[in-house]
């Protein structure tokens, strides 16, 4: 008789392979979708780190840049705090996207689960220092620009240049 | 979130835009302190032609402040004359040492001047022996209605200009180093 009660119908076994069947249905589907949003995370690391890397190259350019043109224009106060401004920017730039495209190399050894847990934070930060490194980089390929343009204009309507050959051919006068 | 990027991105290029017109737009003024305040006594006079040349390279160690003053015609000239107390050596009484032909040819003949002034007050002349920080070296071109002032702030600024001046006149005449050397001390 006990044996009888205890052994389980055709339904309930059926009831019960169901329930596991959609445990593990569930569970592989919650892999998956952690596997995809985790291979679409790394896709994403990826190529934000291309992209660093390639603003890196662009703000170490834009520094030099600005050396070049402090040295060549840079003798005018505003186009001297112009090219400043752009080496400033550029520097920190060039640093924030080294940073972020070196930590973008590491691929993490975190557990799926400790990796899901973190990535919103980190997500987060890194988004934002992402865009403010294109915002710095477009700033500060502007500010080079700027003064490059102000001082050609510059030099074209007050033709400085003939002025300094004033003073210039002033020095090559003996003195009486 | 990615709405607000957009419209962060269009408010800075906004903001850069703007900068640019304003850089493009706004004159540019020299501060009317030091020099600059000469500069802004002349720049809008119809007689006399202004420059401000920021940083003329002295010496690869040196730079300064140059105010370029040119009477574009005789009232200018004139204008600039009484202003800094010049007199040509026509106007000046002839030294015992030369002949007055002499005398007013060195007018024509290529050289300059040099004196020093008082920072506030462009009349009055001081000894060039004693430069300080309160007044600027000026040098007038003969021949020409130019003046050259420049912004000398210490002893060294201003035997650092004096030295350009004879070092730039010997430079093509590597023969005349005692010449050059004489003329030196002179002016030292």
């Amino acid at each position: 008789m006990n044996n009888k009660q205890t052994r389980p119908t055709v339904d309930e076994m059926f009831a019960a392979y169901e329930r596991q069947r959609e445990a593990v249905e569930e569970m592989s589907m919650q892999i998956e979708s952690r596997g995809g949003l985790r291979l679409r995370r790394f896709t994403r690391r990826r190529r934000r780190m291309v992209t660093n890397i390639v603003l890196s190259v662009v703000s170490l350019a834009a520094f030099g840049g600005c050396v070049v043109g402090l040295a060549a224009f840079g003798g005018d106060g505003i186009d001297r705090l112009s090219f400043v401004l752009a080496a400033v920017v550029s520097a920190v730039c060039f640093v924030a996207c080294t940073v972020l495209a070196i930590s973008q190399r590491r691929i993490s050894p975190l557990p799926v689960e400790e990796v899901y847990r973190r990535a919103q934070r980190q997500e987060t930060i890194d988004t934002v220092v992402h865009r403010l490194s294109v915002t710095g980089v477009a700033m500060a390929l502007f500010l080079l620009v700027m003064p490059v343009y102000g001082a050609k204009s510059y030099f074209g309507q007050h033709d400085r240049t003939s002025e300094v050959e004033k003073v210039d051919c002033m020095f090559k006068t003996r003195m009486i | 979130m990615k709405k607000y990027w957009n419209v962060i991105s269009i408010v800075v290029c906004l903001l850069l835009l703007g900068a640019a017109v304003l850089m493009r737009v706004c004159p540019r003024k020299p501060s009317p302190d030091g020099l600059g305040r000469i500069y802004c006594l002349y720049a809008d006079s119809k007689h006399i032609d202004a420059s401000l040349i920021k940083g003329y390279r002295i010496n690869d160690t040196l730079k300064m402040d140059v105010v370029i003053l040119e009477g574009i015609d005789t009232t200018g000239w004139a204008q600039l004359k009484k202003e800094f107390d010049i007199k040509t050596h026509k106007e000046q009484e002839c030294p015992k040492e030369f002949t007055y032909e002499d005398w007013i040819a060195l007018d024509t003949m290529p050289g300059c001047t040099f004196f020093r002034i008082k920072r506030k007050d462009p009349m009055l002349r001081v000894p060039p022996n004693k430069p300080s920080p309160d007044d600027y070296a000026v040098f007038w071109q003969h021949g020409t209605s130019m003046i050259f002032i420049f912004d000398t702030k210490d002893g060294d600024e201003h035997t650092a200009v004096l030295y350009k001046t004879s070092n730039e006149v010997f430079k093509d005449c590597p023969n005349d180093e005692e010449e050059k050397d004489n003329n030196q001390i002179n002016l030292l």
